[in-house]
């Protein structure tokens, strides 16, 4: 389709977002290509500068929407960054977004070092919050502004070697329970500064998927303190809905991920029409064209691929919004972003 | 390190995936291998220290390589780190083996799906994938709902299963361990090893249903051969695996591959013990062929096709 013929917006992002919360359609579907370290690349910054200023963090975001008009800024750097500030060290590239390099619990007791962090001075939560602050200022009456956090299970997951702590949800329960509740605190807290800030806390909770995670142990381990999160952005966020994002294999836990009782889902490798089939009555659903395909493929295959999606998740009962099954990968061409936003101007429609 | 030329240049590099839980013993099977394994070994480890070695990259007498892999996070971002960290091995080391150890929570399909691309590339020729069991603990793990999918997926996509410290539980649990692995995937291979380390004398896959056994002082070594078959004939072909039947080419537990048979066109070829498997291909796929066994005779492997044209 020429790039006239696409039909044009005369809704805001913010105006379309905030018609999901007054329960009416939109004009089309909103759309949440979840840019993240990508936002680097576009303002020409280096993704490793990005992960460590606030103001240029912040600056990444607002220029990405600026040039895309996707419908939620993202403030995100990795799923460790509560972690770290708990005492995971981490690396960092200038290319790349930073790694894990090492885990402050190695034994047991190394629990009692761990405590919720200052939110002022521990690790870079002072650059997410920096850059949530510039966000909201610079572009917060346009479009919804949200800051990703870890929920509790991932960033224990984060203090502890991952292969050894998946061991201890079999071996130590208890102990898992403990780590959780400190992980649990530290995550209310992070959403009281991101709500502080007049922005929407993102629950992501990857180590949750299907892959890792049995739906025994998701409702023993995960749902639990998932819930406490959604709970406290329920009673403490004037109105806002609770969002959780988990990528990977979500299939075997989406019913017990119904246990949480959050409003949003941003779900990546499943099959959206079987996610309306379980949860669609009580969830909208975000997704998910697959990353690696925005990465490799044409814009012409990520239009076909997102018509797919929305064919899907259209008619879902409580709403649907097109986007990226997970990060928008740093080097995804702003062409395949392109596209994926237009399909929703041209597949997403509710105004005839 | 000097650098050199660019990985399309060469030979794909023949590389092994060696899975298995935590405690299953992937380190131990691998220091086992490069005790004897010819040539110059890359390990890619998912973590520093991982071979008790120091540094991230560490070069020994004899060859080795030592690498490590990013992250250890299963996030789908990760992945492109896990291709370039193999074309740069590919590229700066040219080994004639890597061997790739990831996470214990590592999901053997996604791995595969994620090295796609190197492959497709020529860069690497994955022959198999191994997965080691911990005898200890695997009944218990894998309950239908213990873990997530990723401990049943390591079984289910291995070219060869390793029950691991088998010395130490009964003959009994071993057996149902058996049982269990070839429910979950009919017809692997399984093997029982303690240390990580085959037995001096070979029993047939499955272990108690008695010996068979080529007989080694040093303990057997798994093995794959690779090559890139000539078209070949329907009577060809019949030869090819009456050959592997009779153990021309060494003891084949596991073959797997893509031949042009020249009246059926391309076939995908799978062996698992005595069982052989040939179905037609669709879409294009290069010929190539990997066994997977003790005691191959490379040699023979390669004559047989380089008379037929291959390489």
């Amino acid at each position: 389709m020429p790039a006239s013929d696409i039909p044009q917006d005369t809704q805001t992002s913010l105006e379309r977002v905030l018609s999901y919360l007054q329960g009416v359609n939109p004009q089309r579907v909103a759309c949440f290509p979840l840019i993240l370290n990508h936002a680097a690349r576009v303002l020409g910054v280096p993704v490793g500068k990005y992960n460590r200023n606030g103001e240029t963090m912040g600056k990444a975001h607002v220029a990405a929407f600026r040039r895309y008009g996707n419908d939620l800024v993202s403030i995100f750097s990795t799923t460790s960054t509560l972690a770290e500030a708990m005492g995971t060290t981490m690396e960092f590239f200038d290319e790349d977004a930073p790694q894990i390099a090492g885990q402050p619990i190695q034994e047991y007791d190394d629990i009692k070092k761990i405590n919720v962090p200052d939110f002022r001075r521990d690790g870079r939560l002072p650059v997410y919050l920096d850059a949530t602050e510039l966000a909201v200022s610079e572009v917060g009456s346009e479009v919804v502004v949200g800051t990703i956090l870890a929920g509790p299970f991932t960033t224990a997951a984060a203090l502890r070697p991952l292969d050894f702590f998946v061991k201890d949800l079999y071996k130590n329960p208890e102990w898992v329970h403990q780590l959780l509740e400190i992980c649990c605190q530290a995550g209310i807290a992070f959403i009281d500064q991101i709500l502080a800030r007049r922005a929407l806390p993102i629950i992501v909770e990857p180590i949750g998927s299907g892959s890792l995670v049995s739906p025994r142990h998701f409702k023993t381990f995960v749902a639990p303190y998932l819930k406490r999160m959604a709970a406290h952005i329920h009673e403490n966020g004037g109105g806002l809905p609770a969002a959780l994002h988990i990528c990977g294999k979500t299939k075997p836990n989406l019913e017990a991920m119904l246990g949480a009782d959050f409003d949003l889902w941003s779900l990546d490798a499943v099959d959206l029409g079987e996610a309306r089939q379980i949860a669609g009555e009580r969830v909208t659903l975000i997704g998910n064209v697959s990353p690696a395909n925005l990465l490799k493929n044409s814009p012409e295959e990520i239009d076909a691929e997102a018509r797919e999606v929305c064919a899907k998740a259209m008619g879902n009962p409580r709403g649907f919004i097109l986007g990226s099954g997970c990060e928008v990968p740093i080097n995804t061409p702003p062409a395949n972003i392109d596209a994926l936003i237009n399909a929703a101007r041209k597949y997403g429609r509710f105004d005839g | 390190m000097a650098e050199q030329g660019p990985a399309t240049d060469r030979q794909p590099v023949r590389t092994w995936l060696i899975g298995g839980f935590l405690g299953a013993g992937k380190t131990t099977f691998i220091l086992e291998h490069l005790r004897h394994a010819p040539g110059k070994v890359a390990v890619l480890v998912n973590e520093f220290g991982k071979l008790g070695l120091d540094g991230d990259l560490i070069r020994l007498e004899g060859g080795l390589e030592v690498v490590e892999l990013p992250g250890g996070c299963i996030c789908c971002s990760q992945k492109e780190g896990l291709r370039e960290r193999v074309r740069d091995i590919a590229r700066r080391l040219a080994p004639d083996l890597l061997l790739i150890e990831p996470s214990g929570v590592a999901e053997t399909s996604e791995l595969m799906q994620a090295l796609e691309d190197p492959a497709r590339e020529g860069v690497i020729r994955i022959e198999l994938a191994i997965t080691l069991l911990d005898a200890e603990t695997f009944l218990e793990y894998a309950e239908p709902d213990a873990f997530g999918l990723f401990f049943l997926d390591q079984v289910s996509c291995a070219d060869l299963i390793l029950i691991n410290k088998s010395d130490l539980v009964s003959p009994d649990l071993l057996r149902r361990i058996e049982e269990r692995v070839d429910a979950i995937h009919p017809g692997v291979p399984v093997f029982r090893t303690e240390h990580g380390r085959l037995p001096a004398v070979l029993p047939e896959p499955g272990s108690s249903r008695g010996a068979g056994a080529p007989v080694s002082s040093r303990g057997f070594r798994v093995e794959a051969a690779s090559c890139v078959p000539a078209p070949i004939t329907r009577e060809g072909l019949a030869q090819f695996l009456g050959e592997v039947r009779i153990g021309a080419f060494g003891k084949v537990l596991r073959g797997k591959g893509v031949l042009a048979v020249s009246e059926l066109g391309p076939m995908n070829l799978q062996i698992v013990g005595p069982k052989v498997n040939l179905t037609p291909v669709t879409g294009e796929l290069a010929p190539r062929l990997t066994l997977l066994g003790f005691g191959l005779n490379h040699d023979r492997i390669h004559r047989f096709f380089e008379e037929r044209g291959g390489v």
